[in-house]
Parts: structure tokens; C-alpha cells; sequence
């Protein structure tokens, strides 16, 4: 009894140590940021549907386009290795991403997904909405969901770049997606910080994409022991 | 033998059939602008998805769709199918119509032909729809509906029996070479609204985004610094309004121009057709007044144009466009079709000269 109990507690941290090191040697850190004068983005104009404005009476829906946090940095922004992925098979999550329409405005404004994995769309406004994806890879998405559907699946299964979401009812609604086959990415909140983690050393091309400012790329190399950091600017062209 | 008083009954009969086929016609031609400004107002304001599903609304028949949930952009591309299937059905009341008491052939052959397109167009709406919008059949819905137009101006011109005589002896003299100007202007307009749905559908309306100068330069170079110009200006907007303004290519900046310059071909046509005009009658002023009249919707149609880009296409701006569009192709069509004097050719004159005798 002595001896699985030793066992375990071996097992235990031997698993911690390792899963550590993993995390600790293998990752691509870093911060978006926003050169420039940051542009006045005027809030969203809902007036076309009663319903959706009077979700905003106290406080307009903002404009997403772009959403800086202190210090302009950067949230929204996509961030993947783009060249020298590990070769290694991923299946996809058995847990769907959720794509919610509340207050007539997707969350969250940019998501990944796996090929293959589910994508849960739900509308807890109670109004009519209309969910339209617009792939050039994968098969468009163009389906209602009526005030009393309030939830409906789908999945696409290719690999693809970002993609924009809309809502052709509510022409203010927009979400954008980005279908991968692998875990390498993150996507940026308003403090603008990302970590790739699970990579082994060696070279990698990471790329950030902004849904209007474009990409930007740069090279990082791996090291074993220690996590590379690249640091991104975007501005107005 | 037929006498001379069954022959008047018989004409007394095609005559009010005529004004009932006219009447009908003449509605058409209102409502079918109508229905086009309707389809203009849901590309405007990116509608033509907000009911997604076809021939039903949102599993609706659509005559029983609930007034409660017309709203935002459902309420363009629902009101734009409802017009369109009162289109539908005047067309197929006036084939009917024709059908019974129009005894020539031709006509009926052409109110058939009037019926066959509408059920084409209300099909291509349908599978624009289903087919999520693709460009090309966006853009045959858009130019079907101006062809459609160009039919039922025809027919009413044909059911108008009072203005031919009027108009015909006017332009005995030089006919064929006015109504040769006449019809090239109406083609030339037909190929600008062409490339104005292109423009429309393949989203370049800002691809050139000042107006008269194009990205800066009154000479444009179609170079990259050009589009970069424009794409930089693109990105400010976005920036600053609540306009999605992706980036554009340069073959989006290159339909664009096409249609600015063809809209100099339009002017080129108008103004050798004014040229005839004056050479040939210059003392006719009903005639003239009706060129003006092309000549002015003409002018306010560039305004139109000017005003879409520099109002970022303000949906109503650019519909009123779209409209405008369409009533310089009937109108040049109309006064084509007088020129020509078609109801000679189709037998109106010589029932006409029946009812004389």
C-alpha cells in the first residue's frame, strides 16, 4: 500500500514537472499594440430596429473595429503560427465554441474553431436574427433563427482563413472566424497579450491578424528553457 | 363581306380592348419602376439576405408574413418581394387581357414574352437568394428587370394610339436617321445600367471614392500609389464612420472608371441625338421639349452618381440613382419607339384608316 502511494505522488510530480516545462520552454509570448493617434470610433447606430436599440438606451453598442485597451493595446487581434507547426495530429475538442447574439451583437467579435469541431450559435435576444457566415473554403452558413430558436449547430471542416460573420437583418452585427486544425493561436483581450504555448524548439513564423489593419509576420525561434516574445505594432497604413 | 358597320363595331371594340391593354401597361411600367428604386433600396442596404429562405419567408407564405417582424432590413427585401408579385400578376392579367381581345399576333407574342421574363426575374430573385448572392446572378437579376422595363414601355407605346400621328408626321422628313440616335442612346444607357449593377454587385461603388478628380488625380494613373490612395482613404473611413470599407483591388477601381467613363458615351449619344433633332426640325418644339427633358434627367442622373460617392452611398442616394437609371432608359426608349413609328408596323394604322373611312 506504502508503494502506490509513493508511486502516485512520483507520478504526480514527475506530471506537473514535466507539464511545466512544456509550457515554460515551448511558447511565444508577446503584446499587440496600436501605433499612432487612436481614431474616434463613432458608436453603432441600432435605430433601424426598435427592439435592438432599446437594448441600448442607457449605453450605445460600440464599434468593434477596433477595441484598444491602455496604452493602445490591441484586443481582437488573431495571433497563429502560420509556418513550422509541430506535424503532430489534433483531434478536435468534443466541446462546441459558442457564438452568442446578445443585445443584437455577436460575442465574441473574433474566434477560432477547429475543423470539425461544433460551433453553437445562440440567440438569447428573442428576436429574429439572421446567422450568415461567409466562407470562400467551407460552405456558407445562411440561416434564420426565429425568436423562439434559440440555439442551433454547425461545423466547418476546412481549414480556412478569417472569415466574417453578419447578421443581414442588423447590417451592424459582425464577428469574424478563423478555422484551424491545430492549437497554436490565441487571440488577444484588451491588455493585448498572447501566449502560444505547446511548441518544441525550433523556428516558427508567427502571424497577427487584424480584421481591418491586416497582417503582420514575423520570425521567432524556440528555444528548450526558455519562451521566445515578439511584439507586434499596428497602425493606420 | 363584312360591312362598313361591323367594321366600325369591330374597331370600336379593338379600340377600347387598346385603352384597357394601354391602361394596364401604362400601370406596369409605373409599378415596375417602383419595384426597381424597392430592389435598389435592399442592395443598398445590404438586404438581400435578411430573408433567407425562398420562395417562402422565414417559412412563411409570404402573403402572410407577420407585419410585427418587418423590421430593419427585412422590411426592404419583404416589401421588395411583395411589390414584385403584384408585377407578376398585372403582367399576367395584361397577357391575359391581350390573350383575348387583341386579335394581332405580334402583341400577344410580346405580352407573352412580357410574362416569360417577369417569371424568369422573380425565379433569378429567388435564386439569388438561395445561391447567398453571387455577383453574376445579382447582376442579371439587377439588368433583367431593366430589360423587362424596355418590354413594357414597348407594349404601352403599341397600346398608345392618340400619339403616334402626332409625333409620326413630325419626323416623316428624317425618321430613320433620328430614330437611329434614338436607339443607340437607349443601348448606350442599357450598357451603363449594366455596368452599374456590375459596379454595384461587385461592391466597387467607393472602390473610387472622390468625385469628379478619381484617387487624387484628375488624369488617373491606375498605378499602385492610386490604389494605395484610395485604400488609405478606405481605411479611414472605417475608422471614422460606421462603414466597413475592406480594401479594394484594382479591378474594382477599374469597373468603377469604366462606368464614369462610359457615362461620357451616354453624354456623346445624347448630344449627337440632339444634333439630328435640331437639324432636322428645329421649328418642332414639343419634340424638342421631350430631349430636353432626356437631357435633364441625364444631368440629374450624374448629380445622382456624384452624390452616391460623395454621400458614402447613402442607401436613398444611391437608389434614387438606380431609379433615375431606369426612367432615362424608358424615356429614351419612348421616344425611340416614337421615332420609329412602330403601330405602322404592327397594324394599328390600318385599323386606324378602317375607322376613317
Amino acid at each position: 500500500m506504502r508503494t502506490s502511494w509513493y508511486r502516485v505522488g512520483v507520478s504526480c510530480v514527475a506530471a506537473v514537472m514535466l507539464s511545466g516545462m512544456q509550457a515554460w520552454a515551448g511558447s511565444v509570448t508577446g503584446t499587440i499594440k496600436f501605433d499612432g493617434q487612436p481614431p474616434a470610433l463613432k458608436p453603432l447606430d441600432t435605430t433601424a430596429d426598435p427592439v435592438c436599440h432599446s437594448k441600448h438606451k442607457d449605453k450605445s453598442l460600440p464599434n468593434e473595429v477596433l477595441v484598444l485597451g491602455s496604452g493602445q493595446t490591441m484586443a481582437n487581434v488573431l495571433v497563429r503560427v502560420t509556418k513550422g507547426a509541430p506535424a503532430k495530429d489534433h483531434p478536435a475538442p468534443t466541446d462546441p465554441v459558442i457564438l452568442t447574439q446578445e443585445g443584437c451583437r455577436y460575442a465574441p467579435h473574433v474566434f477560432v474553431i477547429r475543423a470539425g469541431q461544433s460551433l453553437k450559435v445562440l440567440n438569447p435576444d428573442g428576436i429574429l436574427h439572421n446567422v450568415h457566415s461567409l466562407p470562400k473554403t467551407n460552405t456558407a452558413l445562411n440561416k434564420a433563427m426565429p425568436a423562439n430558436l434559440t440555439e442551433m449547430e454547425t461545423k466547418f471542416d476546412k481549414v480556412e482563413e478569417p472569415f466574417a460573420f453578419k447578421c443581414d437583418i442588423h447590417p451592424w452585427m459582425q464577428a469574424w472566424c478563423f478555422v484551424t486544425d491545430n492549437p497554436y493561436y490565441s487571440i488577444t483581450k484588451e491588455d493585448g497579450l498572447f501566449n502560444i504555448d505547446g511548441l518544441d524548439a525550433g523556428e516558427y513564423e508567427i502571424t497577427a491578424w487584424h480584421e481591418r489593419l491586416g497582417t503582420k509576420t514575423e520570425t521567432v525561434t524556440v528555444k528548450d528553457g526558455e519562451p521566445a516574445k515578439v511584439d507586434f505594432a499596428f497602425a493606420k497604413k | 363581306m363584312a360591312t362598313v358597320a361591323e367594321d366600325i363595331t369591330s374597331i370600336t371594340q379593338v379600340e377600347s380592348g387598346m385603352m384597357v391593354s394601354r391602361l394596364v401597361a401604362r400601370t406596369l411600367c409605373a409599378f415596375t419602376l417602383v419595384l426597381i428604386f424597392m430592389g435598389a433600396l435592399v442592395k443598398s442596404h445590404e438586404a438581400g439576405l435578411s430573408v433567407p429562405d425562398w420562395p417562402t419567408t422565414y417559412g412563411y407564405n409570404m402573403f402572410m408574413f407577420p407585419p410585427s417582424e418587418w423590421r430593419a432590413n427585412v422590411f426592404y427585401e419583404h416589401t421588395h418581394r411583395l411589390v414584385a408579385s403584384l408585377v407578376g400578376i398585372i403582367t399576367l392579367f395584361l397577357f391575359c387581357w391581350v390573350a383575348l381581345h387583341d386579335r394581332r399576333n405580334s402583341i400577344r407574342w410580346f405580352a407573352f414574352a412580357a410574362l416569360a421574363v417577369v417569371a424568369l426575374q422573380g425565379v433569378l430573385g429567388g435564386l439569388t437568394v438561395l445561391y447567398l448572392l453571387p455577383a453574376y446572378l445579382s447582376v442579371a437579376h439587377g439588368v433583367l428587370a431593366q430589360s423587362y422595363l424596355l418590354l413594357i414601355v414597348f407594349l404601352a407605346r403599341i397600346f398608345s394610339a392618340n400619339v403616334a400621328p402626332q409625333w409620326g408626321s413630325v419626323f416623316k422628313p428624317d425618321t430613320e436617321r433620328t430614330a437611329h440616335w434614338a436607339i443607340g442612346l437607349t443601348v448606350v444607357v442599357w450598357i451603363q445600367l449594366l455596368l452599374g449593377a456590375i459596379v454595384r454587385h461587385t461592391e466597387s461603388g467607393l472602390a473610387i471614392p472622390d468625385f469628379p478628380a478619381m484617387g487624387g488625380q484628375w488624369l488617373p494613373m491606375f498605378d499602385d500609389a492610386m490604389l494605395s490612395r484610395i485604400n488609405e482613404w478606405r481605411l479611414d473611413q472605417t475608422l471614422s464612420s460606421n462603414a466597413f470599407l475592406p480594401d479594394v483591388s484594382m479591378e474594382q477601381v477599374a469597373i468603377h472608371a469604366i462606368h464614369r467613363f462610359w457615362a461620357l458615351v451616354v453624354l456623346a449619344a445624347y448630344a449627337g441625338l440632339l444634333r439630328k433633332i435640331w437639324k432636322c426640325r428645329p421649328s418642332n418644339l414639343k419634340f424638342k421639349k421631350a430631349a430636353l427633358g432626356i437631357g435633364i434627367l441625364i444631368a440629374i442622373q450624374i448629380a445622382l452618381g456624384a452624390f452616391t460617392i460623395t454621400t458614402q452611398r447613402l442607401p436613398l442616394v444611391a437608389s434614387l440613382h438606380v431609379l433615375t437609371g431606369a426612367v432615362l432608359l424608358a424615356a429614351s426608349w419612348y421616344y425611340a419607339l416614337e421615332a420609329i413609328q412602330l403601330p405602322s408596323y404592327f397594324g394599328h394604322e390600318k385599323s386606324r384608316a378602317v375607322l376613317t373611312e
